[in-house]
């Protein structure tokens, strides 16, 4: 008991010393403090408020936030959009596509003024039983040789009339598609007769046809030579 | 005092204000200091560091007016961080071998209590110089500037048990030093 009272008189000896002790610094310490105090940067009081009042309302960061996004999305579409439009504006297959697809609907719109009148035609049954197989001929190598089919049609129709083509266009295509039997026949003949010329073998044929305007010339040479052995 | 007004001034770096802070303030630190420190020099260098750092830290707060007790708390941790990160082969209190307590030993000494009243705080600082630095620091930080076991060892980073179990330990270190030393 003796021990702990000494204990605790020693221990508030020693806070009743500690506790409030001022001790006097020396002078050069406040000098130093003071440079170390001066080098620092702090925030003046006006403008941490402002900036605090700032991140605190929540107006304002939901309509930075608004801002941003919209400015965004002009910015995303503005990207999107405009090499589109340069794209068509550059690019020359662009415009012919465009000019072929303005021309198709020019002949959808013949075909139907075409055919009022070929149903006229139609009542003629001779003429236009050699004229439905050549269209029949037409039709085929468009499905068959992919190369002959600009040639066959363009000289045919040059040579038939539009009536013509425009009135057999319904019953080449349903015939052909449902009756496939019936009109190989006619265009396996006629398939042949049109291929011909395309080759180089027709162009013999045509020498040959040619040949007898020259064929005569031998006899000229026979008669010549009989003159001279007349004389 | 306006401690607003002296908060203000300090941020715009008035010298009129900092002498008058510095004035108020720094004594208590500078003894803090040397309470906690080894030797004069480091006294020194303590409570150069840590006043700055405490009133950056003051400066830099939303709280307005100054709180004189916080503001020497929050002094007392920088002190006491920057020591522990100073440390360097500094033994653990733990393991420290604490001299056996003489009974007979200065009982009579003791018995006149006008005796040790006249010790001065310097030869106090003294004796507690002697002490571990965790010894030194825990004795400080319990004894004389009133922190519970829960903050010590939140700030030492050891559990509240060992703590109380080091403060002992510190106590009698100390107290049989200055009977041994009377």
């Amino acid at each position: 008991m003796h021990k702990q009272l000494q204990d605790n008189e020693i221990e508030q000896h020693i806070v009743s010393c500690l506790s409030n002790l001022t001790v006097a610094y020396p002078p050069e310490v406040k000098e130093s403090v003071y440079k170390e105090f001066a080098n620092q940067k702090f925030l003046t009081k006006d403008f941490r408020i402002s900036l605090q009042g700032l991140l605190r309302s929540k107006a304002v960061i939901y309509t930075s936030v608004s801002i941003i996004s919209t400015v965004i999305l002009i910015f995303i579409l503005s990207i999107l959009f405009k090499p589109s439009e340069k794209k068509e504006a550059s690019s020359p297959n662009i415009i012919s596509n465009q000019q072929q697809d303005s021309l198709v609907p020019k002949i959808n719109e013949t075909t139907p003024t075409a055919t009022p009148i070929i149903s006229h035609k139609d009542t003629i049954p001779t003429t236009n039983s050699t004229i439905t197989n050549t269209h029949s001929v037409i039709t085929q190598p468009v499905i068959s040789d992919s190369t002959h089919t600009t040639t066959s049609i363009t000289t045919r129709n040059n040579t038939i009339s539009a009536k013509t083509i425009s009135s057999n266009q319904k019953d080449s295509l349903t015939g052909t598609l449902k009756q496939p039997t019936s009109t190989p026949i006619q265009n396996n003949t006629l398939s042949k007769k049109q291929k011909k010329p395309h080759k180089p073998q027709n162009n013999n044929t045509i020498n040959d046809a040619v040949l007898p305007v020259l064929q005569p010339k031998p006899p000229s040479t026979t008669t010549t030579t009989e003159i001279k052995e007349e004389e | 005092m306006d401690t607003t007004f002296i908060k203000h001034d300090l941020v715009n770096k008035n010298t009129d204000a900092f002498n008058t802070f510095f004035d108020a303030v720094f004594p208590k630190c500078y003894a803090i200091a040397i309470r906690y420190s080894k030797t004069e020099q480091q006294s020194k260098d303590i409570a150069q560091r840590c006043f700055t750092a405490s009133l950056k830290n003051f400066l830099m707060s939303t709280t307005e007016h100054y709180d004189e007790s916080a503001f020497i708390r929050a002094y007392i941790v920088c002190v006491v961080t920057h020591l522990l990160s100073e440390r360097t082969g500094e033994l653990i209190a733990d393991s420290i071998t604490i001299s056996p307590y003489r009974k007979n030993d200065s009982n009579t000494l003791f018995s006149s209590s006008e005796y040790y009243k006249n010790y001065t705080s310097d030869e106090v600082i003294g004796h507690i110089r002697k002490l571990n630095l965790i010894q030194q620091i825990i004795y400080n930080m319990s004894c004389i500037d009133k922190f519970t076991d829960v903050e010590i060892a939140r700030i030492i980073d050891h559990h509240p048990l060992s703590i109380k179990s080091m403060l002992e330990r510190a106590k009698h270190k100390l107290y049989s030093s200055i009977k041994t030393a009377i």
